[in-house]
């Protein structure tokens, strides 16, 4: 079989009842570059460092009565900055190595954010008609980030057949477990999503960086 | 037994047209990657795909670069979904029959 035609059977020919197939394996050959998960990482740790300090900071300072109403101005900024650096990035480091290329958007997963948001109004009542007889429950944000963001990674490293999301997916419950023996209360969430972050932006770093050594600027235009 | 679609049929032509119903619009060099075809081949297909209004290209500039996008029409779309629909069919065909599918394949092989 010529090489056109492996690759056409791998593309298509198998996918032929599992049309999500040829998606999830461009989705996946793309992802080798690391930029999606550099972002995401760099995301996460924009989000809990900036509320992080709020715990922090003295409540008779200035700065420290008026840090939550900051921080929501704050994090816009950097949400947009980083918008403008992903933009950039990928049209000088990426697409000159890859060729432009624009993905559709991710099948519509509704039902996923309707699933969480009924499991979050039934724990939400349930905390306003048993609150008396409810055990302290704060000391379980971190092991509940944990294991949220545990849920997602593997759902993602199975889906996608990316292994190491399944090491994160460990590191999560594994800081989600280090912040309750630490006995932090709803900073334990915003430690795990610092932790989590900053290894999916090394890990990511670490692959664009192989990434951009191994395939080299593409030449000449085009047919 | 439906005909199969000669177009999509062809084993480069599939590839290009699995590879474009993932993205919504991808450039020739993307393609030329994805695809490890030969320019001349790659560009022969597309003006192929072109032709019969499957795939839809368009040249641009990205500042001073000269950038070809390719495009999946909804019809190129559609017949993807059709010839994938054929060959399943085909695939599933009792063993049996399978004197039936040699023939039918090789007919639709050129």
């Amino acid at each position: 079989m010529t090489q056109t035609g492996l690759r056409c059977k791998l593309d298509g020919m198998t996918d032929l009842s599992d049309p999500r197939g040829a998606r999830v394996r461009s989705l996946r050959v793309w992802s080798e570059n690391g930029l999606d998960e550099l972002t995401l990482g760099l995301l996460m740790c924009v989000l809990g460092g900036i509320f992080l300090p709020g715990y922090g900071l003295s409540k008779a300072t200035f700065f420290g009565r008026n840090y939550a109403l900051m921080s929501p101005f704050l994090e816009a900024a950097c949400f947009l900055v980083m918008v403008f650096a992903l933009k950039k990035v990928r049209a000088r480091l990426i697409f000159p190595r890859t060729g432009y290329v624009v993905f559709r958007p991710a099948v519509s997963r509704i039902w996923m954010l309707l699933v969480f948001q009924g499991c979050a109004a039934v724990l939400a009542v349930g905390a306003v008609f048993w609150n008396s007889s409810l055990p302290d429950l704060s000391r379980a944000w971190g092991p509940g980030f944990g294991f949220v963001f545990a849920a997602c990674l593997l759902w993602g490293g199975i889906t996608y057949k990316l292994p190491h999301f399944i090491w994160l997916a460990g590191l999560a419950l594994l800081l989600g477990g280090l912040t309750f023996a630490a006995g932090a209360k709803i900073d334990g969430a915003l430690w795990v999503m610092v932790g989590v972050g900053f290894a999916m932006t090394s890990g990511g770093a670490w692959r664009m960086k192989r990434y951009l050594r191994a395939h080299p600027v593409l030449e000449g235009q085009h047919g | 037994m439906a005909e199969l679609d000669r177009v999509i049929h062809e084993p480069a032509r599939l590839q290009i047209v699995a590879l474009l119903a993932t993205v919504q619009e991808a450039d020739f060099l993307y393609l030329l990657q994805a695809t490890e075809l030969t320019k001349g081949n790659l560009s022969t297909h597309l003006a192929k795909l072109e032709e019969v209004g499957y795939v839809e290209i368009e040249k641009a500039f990205r500042g001073k670069i000269p950038l070809t996008l390719a495009r999946l029409t909804p019809k190129g779309m559609a017949a993807l979904k059709s010839y994938r629909k054929e060959m399943t069919a085909l695939l599933k065909v009792p063993k049996r029959s399978r004197a039936s599918l040699t023939r039918s394949l090789a007919a639709a092989r050129f």
